[in-house]
């Protein structure tokens, strides 16, 4: 009997079994034109959203190539809702088309006059737009139409050709610079070619999917060295900042010359340079222009990285609408934004090119498992009452607070003795208190980029082993060799934050990671820990929970 | 039933009148009410005239005379509802020929209803419905569906308001994929009524609460008295059961059990009118009896293809998904509820099956909390010593203790139990079992009467014998003769007028066949007498009067709704006999002939 592990919901969810034999295969084929939800143990969870279609058409699947791979692997019929769904969201990618007419404008075509009518009727294109029979566009405002045009669901098929940008000279090495050897990893291989296309029209732009700790960076490195362009990166924060520095010098054949940062601390603009995106869309006041932007994007580009691309803050949608015209790559471990400007990335950045799960990395043994822990632990009759009485905000900070907690560190850093461990906290006093009884560092946001550098260098080198973090420092930490991490008090970050911290934490590495969450019981610490536990769940987290 | 006699004597003098010219060769001169009836009963008391009415009968009248004969009675606007989207003046012509031919009668309340001297056995037939429920192919899985509205309502602890029902029905529209909010809320309202009304859900403290026994007795009643509940607020008498069955099987042609007693409810239109509401669910004909097994991962969902006649699932989970699975949260509030309702922990195990320990260990937690604390109408509070302790200590509380009875336990204030329970809460206190007591025993008698109906769903597995397997189709055998007839006996200026009476089924005896007899002339107008035409158009508006139209493209009869004018032409609006709308000028029309109907 065929296989069968797929289940489509009338939601437009699919739940697919991971232990039937034709998982893998159902798996790859459903990926191109669904985004996977979650992926506890048994069901992983996929939607089937008017992004996703657009995103598989745009890498050439049709409406009937999706309903076939969804009859294939289906164990009950297609809803009818979800196959006209489907057929009517893919008939939409592909009506509305960017061609090239010259340097200064470009043609905006439908396939037809209904089609026509219906965006030109659009208010806020009729000052944008000249209509002398063809629809005329101007170049510098290809991203804001494609972001108008999106809102009204009509996503773009831009098949004007990428500006090359002034040429660069990069390679990757066989050899680390630090001695090490350096191989690509197929799946990263995989995610720049899903991008490149072979250079065909409409490819070259888009962003790709990969777990926290996989190594999105070498795709950025990998797509560097093929497309051998001046390279503008866009990062979160300054530590990612270094962190591309450390990887681009670490990993390829540029020079220090060649790189440049443009951050609070530095403005420095070279061949390869990366910048934060506060600081491209700083300005001293909001009537102020944004002149670093102007500052950045008077140079040639050839190619943009957006780094964490969830991440990217709503201004620079706005901005980087004037970069369309070259190579684009965003990177990140998930499309789901808080504020839903999913839309934007998919116009602006570009389409889902290439994703895999966790799981599926560590199934193929590129990553070591990680296991994450609740540790529950019980109120001083003293801390009890105070809880009772106080205020909500004040009850969380006394929870999060639990003298009773140090105990239990102590007992987890005896547990692993020998290994690299971070501890995570979010209030100060308590993470100083920490810090204090058992001698350790403690880095704060306050404290000098320079110092927290030295401090995590000395960590990857091993001359560190134990690190108390606080939140606003441990943001884009790259510690490859911590393997224990220890959160005595909660974050309360949105989900993407609680996924990307425990990704930072525990990269790739061979052996098996752990990752502990301090929480008090009988307290609202619970109901955070609740979340966070279905969450790291879905994310495919092996998961205990331990009274001590 | 009514019997003919006393539908004559009921009916209006011209109604009288107008069916003695139709049916009598001589009606009596001067009018004398008495001897017409006398007649008109004697005249259809023969067996070959009630023969002959029957086998008249074509599918459309036939199904009319079905949904009468399953209803007992109805009325006009009932009927042509429930035939939508028929055009009404359609049905009206049919309910307007039976009414002539004394197929149907009218009883005391003026609603349609079948003569006690035909034989209807060989006409009603649930033939004609055949797919016509089927107006969507959705599989909407009612019996699922009310359960996890069941638990939504449930988790939700919700207030016995319209207003809030509603609210929770549309927040909750995203858990029924196949339906839109507004099925979502009609059938949350008809549900959440039909459960009030039997004690499955019960107004405590002016929130909804449910009862455990009353909800197994519930989802253990057949699918027909389900659905009989919706449509009758609870009590699911026998015309909702009728109703409902003949829902059931509008699908299915083949042969079926129907119980049609012999009484009719009140506010049958009332009944018709749900009905049409409830539409969209009364085509489901899934029940799923055996149930399968739940499938449960660590973030806490769990997945039941199908639930069985079990609802411990849906009394301590939150329905997420109704679709060919459905999907369930376990979640803090639906625990605590399933706790209130008297599941424990062990019955949850088992029915979450092999659940991973990360479940259990959950429930369990849950378990130790709702555990330290317990409630007793009075209002009187346990707890441990250590929780006493700190109640003791908590300011906001001390206006509602009445007084500390031990080290354990404390009198609270009745009235404000909703505000301690919240400062319980507030203080970390969040799993809090319900208050029990006397009131549950009072709860439990208040419902009683939503058991007695239920007898009426085994009433109604008689079956009866009368249900024809197809339709008729309005075959007249006994036509050609009497044509002959009719050809003998009239002379040709007369013929013509027999023919149409013959036609239009008010011939069914030779004995009507006599020369020189008054009939009604049908008006014609041909194509070359335009005013004619226009005029006969006009009076087929106002009377409401079927014309046979004869065009290039053919002939039709139809009902004229509107003569309307486009530059010079002139063109009619018409419907024909199928319900669909023709526009065609009047140019065109070559002959138009009024039809006796």
């Amino acid at each position: 009997m065929e296989s069968r592990p797929l289940v489509v919901q009338s939601d437009r969810t699919m739940l697919m079994d991971v232990h039937d034999p034709a998982s893998s295969q159902c798996r790859d084929t459903i990926v191109p034109f669904s985004e996977l939800v979650k992926s506890p143990e048994h069901l992983h969870t996929y939607q089937i959203t008017r992004i996703s279609l657009w995103n598989a058409c745009s890498a050439g699947f049709g409406e009937d190539d999706v309903m076939s791979a969804l009859a294939r692997f289906s164990r009950y019929e297609i809803p009818e809702t979800v196959e006209y769904f489907i057929r009517d969201t893919c008939r939409r990618y592909g009506v509305v088309r960017f061609t090239p007419l010259d340097d200064r404008f470009f043609l905006l075509e439908c396939t037809s006059e209904l089609y026509r009518r219906q965006v030109l009727s659009i208010p806020a294109l009729r000052d944008i737009i000249i209509d002398d029979g063809d629809i005329r566009v101007p170049m510098n405002k290809r991203g804001d139409m494609k972001v108008i045009l999106i809102d009204h669901d009509f996503p773009v098929q831009d098949l004007i050709p990428l500006k090359k940008g002034r040429p660069l000279e990069i390679a990757l090495r066989k050899v680390c610079a630090s001695g090490a050897p350096f191989l690509v990893r197929d799946y990263q291989r995989e995610a720049f070619d899903a991008l490149w296309a072979g250079g065909a029209p409409g490819a070259g732009y888009g962003t790709v999917v990969l777990p926290c700790g996989s190594g999105k960076t070498i795709v950025g490195l990998v797509a560097m060295a093929r497309l051998k362009t001046s390279t503008l990166i866009l990062a979160p924060n300054v530590a990612s900042v270094h962190q591309w520095r450390r990887e681009i010098l670490d990993k390829t054949t540029l020079e220090q010359d060649d790189v440049g940062e443009f951050t609070s601390e530095r403005r420095d603009i070279r061949p390869v340079t990366i910048a934060t995106y506060s600081m491209l869309i700083w300005r001293s006041s909001t009537d102020e222009e944004f002149h670093n932007f102007d500052t950045i994007s008077a140079h040639e580009w050839g190619f943009v990285i957006y780094d964490e691309v969830h991440m990217l803050p709503a201004p620079v949608f706005k901005l980087s609408s004037s970069l369309q015209a070259i190579y684009r790559l965003g990177l990140t471990a998930t499309l789901v934004r808080e504020d839903g400007r999913e839309k934007d990335v998919f116009s602006l950045v570009g389409p889902k090119r290439y994703d895999v799960p966790w799981s599926q990395l560590e199934k193929r043994g590129f990553i070591a498992r990680a296991y994450c822990h609740e540790l529950r632990i019980a109120m001083s009759e003293e801390d009890e009452l105070a809880y009772a009485m106080a205020p909500l905000q004040t009850k969380i900070a006394i929870a999060a607070k639990n003298g009773r907690k140090l105990d239990v560190v102590a007992r987890l850093l005896e547990r692993h003795e020998g290994e690299q461990i971070l501890i995570i906290g979010q209030y100060l006093d308590q993470l100083r208190r920490i810090a204090g009884h058992f001698d350790l560092p403690l880095i704060t946001g306050s404290m000098p980029n320079a110092t927290r550098d030295r401090l995590y260098q000395d960590f990857r080198d091993g001359r560190i082993r134990i690190l108390v973090v606080s939140k606003v420092a441990n943001f884009a930490i790259d510690l490859p060799d911590a393997s224990v991490a220890i959160q005595v008090s909660g974050t309360f970050g949105s989900r993407q934050e609680e996924a990307q911290r425990l990704g930072r934490i525990l990269r790739p590495k061979m052996r098996d990671s752990n990752f502990y969450t301090l929480v008090t019981r009988h307290s609202r610490e619970e109901d955070f820990s609740l979340n966070r536990q279905k969450f790291l769940i879905e994310q495919g987290y092996a998961y205990s929970v331990e009274d001590v | 039933m009514t019997d003919l006699r006393s539908h004559l004597e009921r009916i209006p003098e011209d109604e009288l009148l107008s069916l003695a010219s139709l049916w009598l060769v001589r009606p009596d001169m001067p009018f004398n009410r008495q001897k017409v009836v006398q007649r008109l009963v004697g005249f259809f008391s023969s067996s070959t005239i009630r023969s002959r009415l029957m086998e008249g009968l074509d599918r459309n009248e036939a199904g009319i005379v079905t949904l009468v004969y399953v209803l007992g009675s109805a009325s006009r606007e009932g009927i042509a509802a429930f035939f939508a989207p028929k055009a009404h003046l359609v049905v009206d012509r049919d309910i307007d020929r039976l009414l002539k031919r004394t197929v149907l009668l009218l009883d005391e309340d003026g609603l349609l209803t079948l003569s006690s001297s035909l034989d209807y056995s060989g006409v009603v037939s649930l033939d004609v419905f055949n797919g016509r429920m089927r107006t969507d192919g959705r599989r909407i899985r009612l019996v699922e569906t009310l359960k996890a509205m069941m638990s939504i309502v449930s988790a939700s602890r919700t207030r016995n308001t319209s207003s809030s029902i509603r609210r929770l029905a549309r927040s909750s529209a995203y858990v029924f994929p196949l339906l839109s909010q507004e099925e979502v809320v009609t059938l949350f309202e008809a549900f959440t009524q039909a459960a009030l009304s039997r004690g499955l859900m019960k107004d405590v403290a002016g929130r909804i609460v449910i009862d455990r026994a009353e909800a197994e007795a519930f989802f253990s009643l057949p699918l027909v008295t389900i659905k009989a509940c919706l449509l009758c607020g609870g009590t699911a008498h026998e015309d909702g059961i009728r109703l409902a069955r003949l829902a059931l099987l509008l699908d299915d042609g083949s042969a079926c059990s129907l119980l049609w007693a012999s009484r009719h409810g009140d506010g049958v239109d009332d009944l018709v009118a749900r009905f049409m509401e409830l539409r969209f669910i009364m085509g489901d004909d899934e029940e799923d009896t055996e149930a399968s097994e739940a499938l449960v991962t660590d973030d806490l969902v769990v997945r039941i293809p199908a639930s069985g006649r079990s609802v411990t699932p849906a009394l301590f989970m939150s329905a997420t998904l109704v679709d060919r699975i459905v999907t369930y949260q376990v979640s803090r509030e639906a625990v605590e509820a399933g706790f209130d309702l008297g599941i424990d922990g062990k019955e949850m195990e088992e029915a979450l099956g092999t659940a991973s320990p990360l479940v259990h260990d959950r429930i369990a937690m849950w378990r130790e909390r709702y555990d330290e604390f317990s409630f007793t109408r009075g209002i009187y509070l346990e707890t441990s010593e250590r929780n006493a302790k700190l109640i003791a200590q908590l300011p906001l509380l001390r206006i509602h203790i009445l007084r500390q009875i031990s080290s354990r336990g404390f009198l609270m204030k009745a009235s404000s139990e909703e505000q301690w329970r919240r400062i319980l809460v507030y203080s970390g206190f969040d799993m809090l079992p319900r208050t029990v007591g006397e009131d549950d025993a009072a709860d439990d008698e208040a419902h009683g009467d939503g058991r007695a109906p239920d007898a009426c769903a085994d009433a109604v597995e008689v079956p009866l014998s009368s249900l024809a397997a197809k339709a008729p189709c309005g075959d007249r055998s006994f036509t050609s003769a009497l044509a002959d007839v009719i050809a003998q006996r009239i002379d040709s200026d007369d013929r013509q007028a027999y023919m149409d009476m013959l036609d239009a089924g008010y011939i069914l005896d030779e004995g009507q066949i006599v020369p020189g007899r008054t009939l009604a002339r049908m008006r014609r107008a041909s194509g070359f007498d335009h005013q004619a035409k226009l005029n006969l158009l006009s009076s087929a508006i106002s009377e409401h009067g079927l014309l046979e139209i004869s065009t290039p493209d053919g002939t039709m009869r139809a009902f004229v709704t509107m003569v309307e004018t486009r530059g010079r032409t002139k063109s009619a609006r018409l419907v024909d006999e199928d319900g669909d709308e023709h526009v065609i000028p009047v140019d065109r029309m070559f002959a138009l002939k009024e039809v006796l109907s």
